[in-house]
């Protein structure tokens, strides 16, 4: 009795304090937890927030010699520039069609195959095909757009399969047309096998007994797999969703600068292999950093209104 | 005869002595206990061999021979610009810097103190280099800035060499046609005819991955026959002219597209190396690195032959960049931050090169070491040690064994006359001198490489990325067909106006003119 209301006063007392008093409760009362929490405190602080502030050098004409202090501050003029000159549009629809395409084509795949894999009974060659699709994943990109790029030269695989079927020999990577085509269905191949194991990582913890209970009211294979599979998946699904969302305009840099040729800048030139041409190959950091940063702010307002859509559709959101 | 050779021996000692006057005169090897730290890219000719240019056996004896010690750093290939830019931006300024690699550029790099400005110094703490500084006009120009002043050291090259960008060809391809190396583009044209014809297995032609052939583009009176460097700025009559916005583009690139139709150019141009193609047979023709390539293909049993410029008639003019061989990109500065006396003993260890005991050094490697004996003319020849050495095949024993790739400036004698590889083989010469006495060629195209002020490079750097951003896209466009050429008024020309591409020619021609002036 005595204890329960001790317990009651505390919980008013905690009411009254301020956040950083709370804190200070809550470290002195589990003090390893805290302790256990400052590398990840440390890696954020170091890594992501440190960082932050270096984006002054996109409002600055920035020289290394001078640092971010001294160099010329000129407000928003690399903005300007980027906006104005004639690159902005199509580097910004480039970087929203890929990722549409991307997201149609290779968010769902990975679901799918999680299905898949969860309706086969057969233990063994259920893990053949998961060991298989994560295999890619493990080839370096370098490597893997090198092979890309073998098998669509004018006498690579792809170009040798085509030409059986009396299509003319054309070097695939370097025609705008299938450009898209290219990478989407090469990161598909690479990421789809991977993507799945968190999928099927939730279907494993999915009760048995729901499945026994849906069988039993009659359901069959694709009702199960839609009142049941679905649904246990849906959380993890939203959470995936809003964060490839909130990744849209930081993806994909490194596939686009390994495969892509000046002939094909009309589909393939996005805002980041543009951010690295100009920033790391001419030098302009400051522009570069101006570009960056817009494309930051605007990857901010897509995850914040994905994860608001969300929330207010499916009732799932990240905070 | 014993008095001849006492006299031989005598005449010998008397100029031994003398050398070791000189040798005391200059002041080599340096007082001291110094340490200089240099930054320059790592030559693949010596890393598959080494992590650290210190490591090498050239760099060891010229430490010996100018008493300092020398560290490099070496940037990661590939990203130099990028390495470098970052360990200036954490205050770290090396002593000896290879190259120019400063974010805007060298007049900049000087203003913001990464490099020092040597203008007041050089007459006194490098008297070899000044000597060639004030003594020739045109290597004056060209190693100072608009204002004058010093803020690099340049390489002194007192020849012109035959020049190793040409056109190669399958020799066995052409002995079979009974042909002789193509000049006109008829010709070319007669001689893919028949690789098409007879040799369905192998495509007659292909270009470099931009498209840009400098050795097809003089046919139009336009380009550089340079790898990488096809579209430069070039000068036409005393007028600078960029490559990109040249009336001769048109009919380039109408040539090529009709050759990619006709199927004369591997549809894998974009992607693929020429030189690469051809040493592995699949390509008949194209345009390299000769004096590189006709060794590689020796070896690979690649029957190899070079032609002459490409031209619409034959007896056509060509005009060419001239090479400004005793200025060539090789450039180094000194850091901003070194003072007093080390700065002094930076500067003596960068006028080694000029010295004539440098000079030796730098091209031929130390005596004793890498060479014994001279020939006729006072070159040294070079010793079983450079020419067979049981650890090194020939190019990467030149770049171990002496001063060749790193970032030490120097009086430079001509490839023909100090490269090991050309003592060796002497038909690597001769193929890279071929053509070189061509009556139709001459070199008044060329656009010296001269400096423009901060302000200025900036500007025409801003115009130029976009300006060639556009420009190779629509190049590659127009030659695969992707892009008509019928529109080529209005979606390139145009296009490269609206850019400002006459704003950078006309920077460009005031920095020409300025350079005229000084």
């Amino acid at each position: 009795m005595r204890r329960s209301s001790k317990r009651v006063n505390e919980s008013v007392d905690i009411v009254r304090l301020t956040y950083f008093q709370r804190l200070w409760r809550n470290m002195r009362h589990y003090p390893s937890l805290y302790l256990l929490f400052i590398p990840v405190l440390l890696y954020f602080l170091i890594f992501k927030y440190g960082p932050m502030f270096g984006a002054v050098i996109a409002f600055e004409k920035y020289r290394p010699a001078r640092g971010i202090l001294h160099s010329q501050w000129v407000g928003l003029k690399n903005f300007r520039e980027f906006l104005t000159g004639p690159y902005a549009k199509r580097t910004i629809i480039n970087t929203l069609m890929l990722n549409f395409w991307q997201i149609l084509i290779g968010f769902p795949a990975p679901i799918l195959l999680a299905i898949l894999l969860n309706e086969v009974q057969h233990t063994r060659y259920k893990k053949v095909v998961q060991t298989t699709s994560y295999l890619p994943y493990f080839i370096s990109l370098v490597v893997v757009c090198g092979i890309i790029k073998d098998f669509t030269a004018s006498d690579g695989l792809f170009s040798d399969i085509l030409a059986s079927f009396g299509f003319p020999r054309e070097n695939l990577l370097t025609d705008p047309r299938y450009y898209r085509a290219i990478y989407v269905a090469s990161s598909l191949w690479q990421a789809c096998g991977w993507g799945s194991i968190l999928y099927i990582a939730t279907l494993t913890n999915t009760d048995p007994q729901l499945y026994e209970a849906a069988t039993i009211d009659g359901a069959g294979r694709f009702r199960c797999i839609w009142h049941v599979t679905l649904p246990a998946l849906l959380p993890v699904i939203i959470v995936q969703l809003i964060m490839r969302i909130g990744n849209i305009m930081s993806y994909g840099a490194d596939r686009t600068l390994l495969l892509y040729s000046p002939a094909v800048y009309d589909k393939a030139d996005i805002i980041s292999s543009f951010v690295y041409r100009y920033g790391l190959q001419d030098l302009n950091f400051s522009f570069a950093s101006a570009v960056d940063l817009f494309n930051s702010v605007i990857n901010l307002i897509l995850l914040y209104t994905a994860n608001k859509v969300s929330g207010k559709l499916t009732g799932e959101s990240l905070w | 005869m014993t008095r001849r050779l006492t006299a031989i021996f005598l005449a010998l000692l008397l100029a031994l002595g003398m050398m070791s006057i000189a040798a005391a005169e200059d002041g080599y090897p340096i007082e001291g206990d110094w340490e200089i730290t240099i930054w320059c890219p790592l030559s693949a000719l010596i890393s598959p061999y080494v992590t650290n240019a210190a490591e090498t056996p050239a760099i060891q004896e010229l430490c010996r021979v100018t008493g300092v010690k020398l560290n490099f750093i070496h940037p990661t290939t590939g990203q130099e610009k990028e390495n470098f830019n970052l360990l200036i931006a954490g205050g770290d300024i090396p002593d000896i810097m290879y190259t120019s690699q400063y974010a805007g550029g060298n007049t900049m790099g000087v203003d913001d103190g990464v490099y020092a400005d040597l203008t007041d110094l050089v007459e006194q703490y490098m008297p070899h280099y000044y000597h060639y500084l004030s003594n020739d006009d045109e290597f004056r120009k060209l190693s100072t800035t608009e204002d004058g002043r010093v803020i690099a050291i340049y390489n002194y090259k007192d020849m012109v060499e035959p020049f190793w960008w040409r056109t190669q060809f399958r020799a066995d391809l052409l002995e079979e046609f009974g042909m002789d190396e193509p000049c006109t583009i008829a010709e070319y044209e007669a001689f893919f005819d028949k690789v098409l014809e007879t040799h369905p297995e192998i495509t007659p032609f292909s270009l470099p991955n931009d498209g840009l052939n400098g050795a097809f583009m003089c046919a139009w009176d336009f380009g550089i026959i340079q790898q990488s460097r096809t579209a430069d700025f070039y000068l036409e009559g005393d007028h600078a002219q960029s490559g990109y916005y040249a009336e001769g583009m048109y009919d380039y690139l109408k040539l090529m597209h009709d050759w990619y139709e006709k199927g004369y150019i591997s549809k894998d141009f974009m992607s693929e190396d020429p030189t690469t193609l051809f040493q592995t047979g699949k390509v008949a023709c194209v345009t390299g690195n000769g004096y590189e390539m006709y060794p590689t293909c020796n070896e690979l049993g690649i029957p190899i032959t070079c032609g002459p410029y490409a031209r619409v008639n034959e007896g056509d003019k060509i005009h060419t960049l001239r090479h400004y061989w005793h200025n060539n990109a090789a450039e180094t500065f000194v850091s901003g931050k070194v003072k007093g006396e080390k700065l002094e003993v930076i500067l003596k260890f960068l006028d080694y090169g000029y010295t004539e005991e440098g000079i030796l050094t730098y091209n031929f490697g130390t005596e004793g070491f890498t060479w014994d004996e001279v020939d006729e003319n006072g070159y040294p020849i070079y010793n079983d040690f450079m020419l067979n050495n049981e650890n090194y095949p020939i190019a990467n024993a030149e770049a171990m064994l002496k001063v060749h790739a790193y970032a030490v400036p120097r009086w430079r004698y001509g490839d023909g006359i100090c490269m090991a590889t050309n003592q060796k083989n002497p038909d690597n010469w001769a193929y890279r001198a071929r053509w070189g006495d061509d009556p139709d060629v001459d070199d008044s195209y060329g656009l010296p490489p001269f400096v423009l002020d901060a302000d200025a490079s900036e500007r025409r750097a801003e115009i130029m990325n976009n300006v060639e951003t556009h420009a190779k896209e629509m190049v590659l466009k127009y030659i695969t067909g992707a892009a008509d050429l019928a529109n080529f008024d209005t979606e390139y020309t145009q296009v490269l106006k609206d850019f400002g591409v006459e704003e950078a020619i006309e920077i460009t021609q005031a920095g020409y003119e300025a350079y005229l002036a000084k």
